[in-house]
């Protein structure tokens, strides 16, 4: 073991720390919920039942996705220089998506009533019309498959490996693909229900992988990062594009479109519609624009600029669905002859701590990992 | 709507019938609902409501008329479709939705999923609550509760089966009748009619 | 606030803990293992059972206007009421606020034992005291003022079923001072038009026959909105069957929406327009003759005294176009004898009011739908001799309150009194002191028509405050002594009797033993006079008197009684007029008075306003910068005695003030801004913000709350503050023949928050 290792080793311990840290916020959210239960304690209602512990889900889902597609997607297609650090990125994809588990949980009815139990009907009751349960199945065989993939590279099987990473990549695009379907499924819900929902949810989640992984390159100062930093980069700029693309082009489509019903809910996002500072910076300017302008900058290789890039790209990820998620909820009516009520969403500090303790989640998952399995140790 | 085609065969065809220039807005069917099924306090806990519209006419009179909303019981119901667990589901001999509180995660997918708005969750229960076309009441020979509150006598309740019933003769008798979001393809069985006598 | 704090549960207690706790427990426990390995059998099965539970009868009280109830009760818990489907007065069903009446019981905030005040005045600072300990603190304090200023200084106000006992102390004590609110509150001076007409009035349970009825023609009688349930099934009823609705108001209340004709009037011209009406009628032939020959006195000199009021002229007044009101005088006429003209029921508006429901009154009589199907039918009694209440003899102490022969309002009935003079009296020393009030079920600070700054000023010139209610209203929240009744679940009360087309019986027995240390009205007042030794006149307790019953109904009567809570009385004719019979005029000249013989002596001394045929005088109006401050009430609560029942608060928990945006762009307001009410001319402000309503639905120059809110008692914890308490800005006018109350002569400025 070198000076450096060591040094790394102590990184790691501090980031465990700090994670256990933001973890531990959470703690106010569950003895909230526990004290007054969840209703008094969460922001979401009857009109708007989905809030951000759905939101973080989807987040968690998209950066485990995303990284797991981007790391099998190296692996598959060989992209060079990318096994020095296969190992984090798929110790990374395990741990968002048990931060993601972790999310949901505190979203489900009653945590402190052994909810865990009532889960096992999902396996005994085959309720093959609903999305929900097709992703739910396919997210439970992805983690294990993820905890394989960690453990075949740490034991350098790399056959084995290659098979899980495999495997992980159509799962994860199908199982992504399902959680897109649980929400473009609702034909009552006019905005997730376009054609181009589920293929923004999917490129977005891919984009967001990128961005970690450039960020884990930045932090993990290899030599060889080079190369693949060109690579990512610019795969990452394809992305951007086109997720510019659609996002722009739905929102001004819609508007005009005929659907009035659509077009109301598009009136969230632009003028003074209540989504549309969200929209306009951070989930257009800040989470797509400002980061292509900085990678371009970067002339595609400056390892600090993607790096912030891929910041800006995750946080920007959450307020695009922050924005979508509550966006396809804000309106209603109970029937088409009368006007739309615009129901309203306030995150509570209890939803919002509990969302936040969840990054700490992902962070205590993957700095324990990466002590556990020494990933700081990139030997080949 | 759905991915599978769920074949309803229903044995009775239960609906209720609302006569909606008879609603006078009073509320009396929300409070009466509540308090039998032990609905929890709460502003957004209820299985039935009563939405005071407010409009103009063509000659920019001001104009209200009252919409008595519940659940639907539709026929293609996507709120069963959603449900992963089953909880959510179709009485196959009288159409009634129900959700079983003993199956229900609360993920919340069929409030998402349900175009009207009808259901909310209950922490009391800890699972997702709905109108129940008063089934433990039609079951042991009673009205539904707001029906049988309802002072301006606009809710009806009874099966289309049976010819002879109050809410078939309505139907029979109706110079107008609608559902609401038939568009939504549900297939609702809650009818808006208007009567001339 | 958490919703845990208001949960319904909490009210329950201990009783449904238990089960409670078992619910919660199936839920969190394996159960899905079980149910989806029985999945067929058990999914839902819970949904098949209902346990009703034991049914006690009953009727409301959560208004006056006391719907039968069935109340349902599983061990020992109340878990629903429901209406009587016998009970004319409901016919089986409740309005919200009847529904939510479980919770007057189940309400943690309600008084639980005597109290005594410790605190100063209003402070809300009470010890728990018993009972005998209350009696005697009464006793000592009323004593002693009874001794220096005669019994006559003691006021009593009662409202709600128990009134015959704190009536009879009182007589008993010798005050002549007692008063219910109902009269000079809400339908004094209405009554008084109708006795002065057909020589009775149409009652607490108003006599409209609107379900049979082809055109009702209602000023701003708000059936749809303001709920008691009979008259509203009744309503809705008589449009099904296809009667025209003309509705004049000058807001569109939820019974305007079904008008054929909405008449958005000017506010105070309803008489204009009833005048305009009758002149047409006359102009065009168009009365009912054979009615007017057989039974009326006068019609020559209301021809002569008509002329003036052209529908020209009335268009003028009331803003409602000429040819409008000739159309609809039409109109109405074609169906006649089968239409009827409805007053307002709360008529204390304009101090014109025994003369505005005159001139509606006289329009009746026109169309002769007196004792008609879909006019006004006759109620009749219930056919028994029910043994003589002994009462005390009235005493000598003149009144304070200007009712009665010889006084300021001599048609005014002592038996009711004017609540506002009482107040009056209070404030003004004058005609003696009044030191003592014992208050039964009423909420002086909620309705009194003194202003703010008079009602309080009264209060402090009290020296004692005896209170008898269930909650801790504003006004028990000043009382230096608390009586908790049991409410209208947990007691016995007398029989109910009840005058009505099919006239019936109706009993009031508890479905559950007090929940808190309270007892029934008769058990206190009783314990009061025990103190004064006056408890012989408390003989029989309602319990024994529903007993009683038996001496005069038969063994298959009583049993009746006893399984269905109703006994009707069906063997009556409510349409004598119809069939031939003519009814009993218990008017001066035996006749229907469409001129009133009785006014002339007062017309000749005191002027126009008493008229014995209406003269229409302009409503004073409110100054450019100001609003006339109208207000109705809301159908989700009842007066205000409700704005704590988390249930209906659900419904409505504010006062949006209405205003037309005509008036809004003039301020400069737009809807959802926040203002303040200022009182134009007593400068008392809101207090608190609230939020403005912009809509056609008011008419220009006036705004609009819903009465009841606005509660200052903090033991409210869920009432307190909510919404704005319109009795603020009521105007204290008085209309000089009832002698009863005028609130809407109060003006406001509304000022942006
Ligand atoms: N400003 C204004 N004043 C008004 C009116 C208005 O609209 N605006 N309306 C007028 C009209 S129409 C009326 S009828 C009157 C009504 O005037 P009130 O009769 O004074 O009616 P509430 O304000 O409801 O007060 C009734 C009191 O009775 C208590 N109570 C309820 N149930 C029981 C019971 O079972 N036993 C006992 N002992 N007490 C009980 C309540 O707690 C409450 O304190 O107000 C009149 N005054
Ligand atoms: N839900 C509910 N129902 C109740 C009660 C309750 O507290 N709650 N209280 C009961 C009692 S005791 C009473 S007295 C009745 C009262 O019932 P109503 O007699 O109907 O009286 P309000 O509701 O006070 O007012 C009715 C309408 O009068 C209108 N109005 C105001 N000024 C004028 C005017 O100058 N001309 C005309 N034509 N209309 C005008 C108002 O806009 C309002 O819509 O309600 C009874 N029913
Ligand atoms: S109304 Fe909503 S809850 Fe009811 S059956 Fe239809 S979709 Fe389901
Ligand atoms: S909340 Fe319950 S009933 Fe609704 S979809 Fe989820 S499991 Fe089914
Ligand atoms: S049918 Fe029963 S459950 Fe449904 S709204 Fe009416 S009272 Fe409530
Ligand atoms: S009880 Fe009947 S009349 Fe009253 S609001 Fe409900 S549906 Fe309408
Ligand atoms: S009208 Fe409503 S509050 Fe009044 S007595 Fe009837 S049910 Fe009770
Ligand atoms: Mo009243």
């Amino acid at each position: 073991m070198n000076t450096s290792t060591a040094q790394k080793k102590q990184t790691n311990t501090i980031w465990l720390v700090l994670s256990c840290l933001v973890a531990a916020v959470g703690l106010y959210g569950m003895l909230q919920v526990f004290n007054n239960g969840q209703e008094a304690s969460y922001g979401i209602s009857r009109e708007v039942p989905w809030g951000i512990l759905i939101i973080g889900y989807s987040f968690f889902v998209a950066l485990s996705v995303g990284t797991a597609i981007i790391g099998s997607l190296a692996h598959v297609f060989k992209v060079e220089a990318f096994h020095v650090m296969s190992k984090k990125v798929a110790m990374f994809s395990l741990a968002a998506l048990i931060a993601a588990f972790y999310t949901i949980f505190w979203e489900l009815a009653g945590p402190f009533h052994l909810q865990a139990l009532r889960l096992v009907i999902y396996f005994t009751q085959f309720e093959i019309s609903s999305p929900i349960w097709w992703m739910v199945t396919f997210y439970m065989l992805e983690l294990p498959l993820l905890a394989l993939e960690v453990y075949f590279l740490v034991s350098k099987k790399a056959n084995s490996a290659f098979f899980a990473a495999l495997v992980g990549f159509f799962l994860g695009i199908i199982a992504y693909g399902t959680l897109a379907f649980v929400f473009a499924s609702n034909a009552t819900r006019p905005l997730w229900h376009t054609s181009s929902f589920s293929i923004f949810f999917i490129l977005s989640a891919i984009a967001s992988g990128c961005a970690i992984v450039l960020i884990i390159l930045f932090l993990t100062g290899n030599k060889e990062k080079i190369k693949s930093i060109k690579a990512f980069n610019k795969m990452l700029f394809i992305l951007l594009f086109s997720m510019l693309f659609i996002d722009v082009w739905n929102v001004f489509i819609n508007t005009y479109g005929v659907n009035s019903e659509l077009s109301a809910t598009m009136k969230l996002f632009i003028g003074k519609g209540v989504l549309a500072n969200n929209f306009y910076y951070y989930e257009l300017l800040g989470g797509i624009v400002i980061p292509m302008i900085l990678l371009v900058i970067g002339g595609f290789k400056s390892s600090f600029l993607s790096a912030i890039a891929g910041l800006l790209v995750v946080i920007g990820l959450f307020f695009a669905r922050f924005d979508s998620v509550v966006g396809g909820q804000l309106l209603s009516r109970p029937s088409t002859h009368m006007n739309f009520t615009q129901h309203i969403y306030r995150v509570s500090t209890s939803e919002l701590l509990l969302f936040i303790s969840a990054i700490g989640v992902l962070g205590i998952v993957y700095f324990l990992g990466s002590k556990f399995f020494n990933l700081e140790e990139e030997i080949h | 709507m759905s991915l599978i085609n769920k074949k309803i065969k229903k044995d009775k065809n239960l609906a209720m019938v609302i006569v909606g220039d008879r609603c006078v807005g009073c509320d009396a069917c929300y409070v009466a609902c509540k308090t039998d099924w032990d609905v929890p306090a709460l502003k957004g806990a209820y299985r039935t409501k009563v939405f005071e519209v407010e409009g103009e006419d063509i000659h920019k009179n001001p104009t209200i008329s009252f919409l008595p909303t519940l659940c639907n019981h539709c026929d293609s119901a996507p709120c069963v479709d959603v449900c992963p667990t089953g909880a959510s589901f179709k009485r196959d001999e009288d159409g009634i939705v129900l959700v079983e509180p003993e199956m229900c995660i609360g993920c919340k997918a069929c409030m998402v999923a349900c175009p009207y708005d009808a259901r909310y969750y209950n922490e009391e229960l800890e699972a997702v609550d709905k109108c129940t076309f008063c089934l433990p009441r039609i079951s042991n020979g009673l009205d539904p509760a707001c029906v049988t509150t309802c002072v301006g006598e606009s809710r009806n309740f009874g099966d289309l089966n049976d010819k002879d019933s109050n809410v078939a003769k309505l139907l029979r008798d109706a110079t107008s009748i609608a559902k609401l979001k038939e568009d939504e393809g549900t297939s609702p069985n809650v009818y808006y009619v208007t009567v001339n006598y | 606030m958490s919703r845990h704090n208001i949960s319904r549960r909490g009210f329950l207690k201990l009783a449904t803990a238990s089960s409670v706790a078992i619910t919660a427990g199936i839920t969190g426990l394996p159960s899905p293992l079980r149910a989806s390995s029985k999945k067929e059998v058990k999914k839902g099965a819970r949904f098949l059972k209902y346990d009703r539970g034991v049914k006690t009868t009953n009727f409301c009280e959560m208004c006056f206007w006391n719907c039968g109830v069935n109340v349902y009760t599983r061990n020992g818990v109340i878990h629903k009421l429901e209406g009587n489907k016998l009970n004319p007065n409901n016919r089986g069903h409740l309005c919200a606020k009847g529904n939510a009446g479980i919770q007057s019981t189940y309400d943690a905030d309600r008084v639980q034992s005597p109290l005594i005040r410790t605190g100063n005045r209003g402070e809300g600072k009470f010890k728990k005291v018993s009972w005998e300990e209350a009696y005697k603190y009464v006793h000592k304090k009323l004593n002693p003022l009874i001794d220096e200023y005669g019994p006559e200084t003691l006021a009593t106000f009662m409202h709600g079923t128990g009134e015959p006992y704190p009536h009879m102390l009182t007589l008993a004590l010798g005050s002549p001072n007692i008063t219910i609110p109902a009269y000079s509150q809400c339908l004094g001076s209405r009554e008084m038009a109708w006795a002065l007409t057909f020589g009775t009035g149409v009652s607490g349970h108003e006599t409209y026959d609107m379900a049979n009825s082809k055109h009702m023609m209602i000023f701003g009688r708000n059936f749809a909105g303001s709920v008691q349930v009979r008259e509203t099934e009744d309503f809705a009823e008589g449009l099904a069957r296809g009667a025209k609705l003309t509705y004049i108001d000058p807001r569109q209340s939820e019974s305007a929406v079904r008008a054929t004709d909405w008449l958005q009037i000017n506010p105070g011209t309803d008489m204009a327009l009833a005048l305009g009406f009758i002149h047409v009628i006359i102009r065009d032939n168009l009365a009912n003759m054979d009615f007017v020959r057989k039974y009326c006195y006068g019609y020559n000199e209301l021809t002569e005294h008509m002329k003036k009021y052209s529908p020209q002229w009335a268009s003028k007044k009331t803003g409602i176009d000429a040819k409008t009101i000739e159309r609809i005088a039409w109109e109405f006429a074609k169906d006649a004898p089968n239409v009827v003209a409805i007053p307002a029921r709360r008529h204390t508006r304009y101090g014109n009011d025994t003369q505005t429901v005159r001139a509606i009154a006289i329009l009746n009589a026109l169309m002769g739908s007196w004792g008609v199907p879909g006019g006004i039918f006759i109620r009749n009694k219930v056919p028994l001799n029910f043994p003589k209440e002994e009462l005390p003899d009235a005493p000598d102490a003149r009144r304070a309150d200007g009712a009665g022969k010889g006084e300021k309002y001599p048609l005014a009935p002592i038996t009711l009194g004017r609540t506002n003079g009482i107040y009056k009296a209070t404030l003004t020393k004058k005609p003696y002191p009044i030191k003592a009030w014992l208050l039964y079920g009423t909420n002086p600070l909620s309705h009194s028509s003194i202003g703010v700054n008079g009602i309080y000023k009264a209060l402090d010139n009290l020296d004692l405050i005896i209170a008898i209610d269930t909650q801790f209203s504003d006004t028990v929240m000043y009382a230096d002594v608390i009586f908790p009744e049991s409410t209208y679940l947990e007691r016995y009360d007398a029989p109910f009797v009840q005058k009505d087309k099919t006239p019936f019986i109706t009993l009031r027995k508890p479905a559950i033993k007090p929940i808190y240390d309270t007892k029934g009205c008769f058990d206190i007042c009783k314990g009061i006079a025990k103190e004064f030794e006056l408890d012989d006149w408390f003989e029989k307790s309602p319990k024994e008197q529903v007993e009683e019953l038996s001496q005069v109904l038969s063994e298959e009567q009583m049993k009746t009684l006893e399984k269905d809570g109703v006994l009707l009385f069906e063997d009556v004719n409510p349409y004598p007029c119809a069939s031939g019979v003519t009814p009993d005029f218990a008017t001066s000249t035996g006749k229907v008075q469409l001129y009133v013989k009785d006014l002339e002596e007062m017309y000749k001394k005191q002027g126009d306003e008493f008229s014995p045929m209406p003269i229409f005088k302009d409503p004073v109006m409110p100054a450019k910068d100001e609003f006339r401050m109208l207000f109705g009430r809301t159908p989700h609560h009842s007066h205000a005695r409700s704005q704590n029942n988390w249930i209906l608060l659900e419904l409505q928990d504010d006062t949006p003030v209405w205003m037309n945006p005509k008036d809004a762009k003039k301020m400069g307001y737009k809807d959802g801004d926040m203002v303040y009410l200022v009182n134009a001319k007593t400068g008392h402000k809101s207090d608190h913000s609230e939020r403005l309503k912009v809509t056609n639905r008011i008419k220009e120059g006036a705004v609009f709350i819903h009465h009841g809110f606005g509660h200052t008692t903090k033991a409210w914890t869920r009432g307190y503050e909510k919404g704005t308490k319109e009795n603020w800005f009521v105007s204290d006018g008085v209309d000089p023949i009832s002698g009863a109350a005028a609130f809407h002569n109060g003006f406001v400025k509304v000022v942006r928050a």
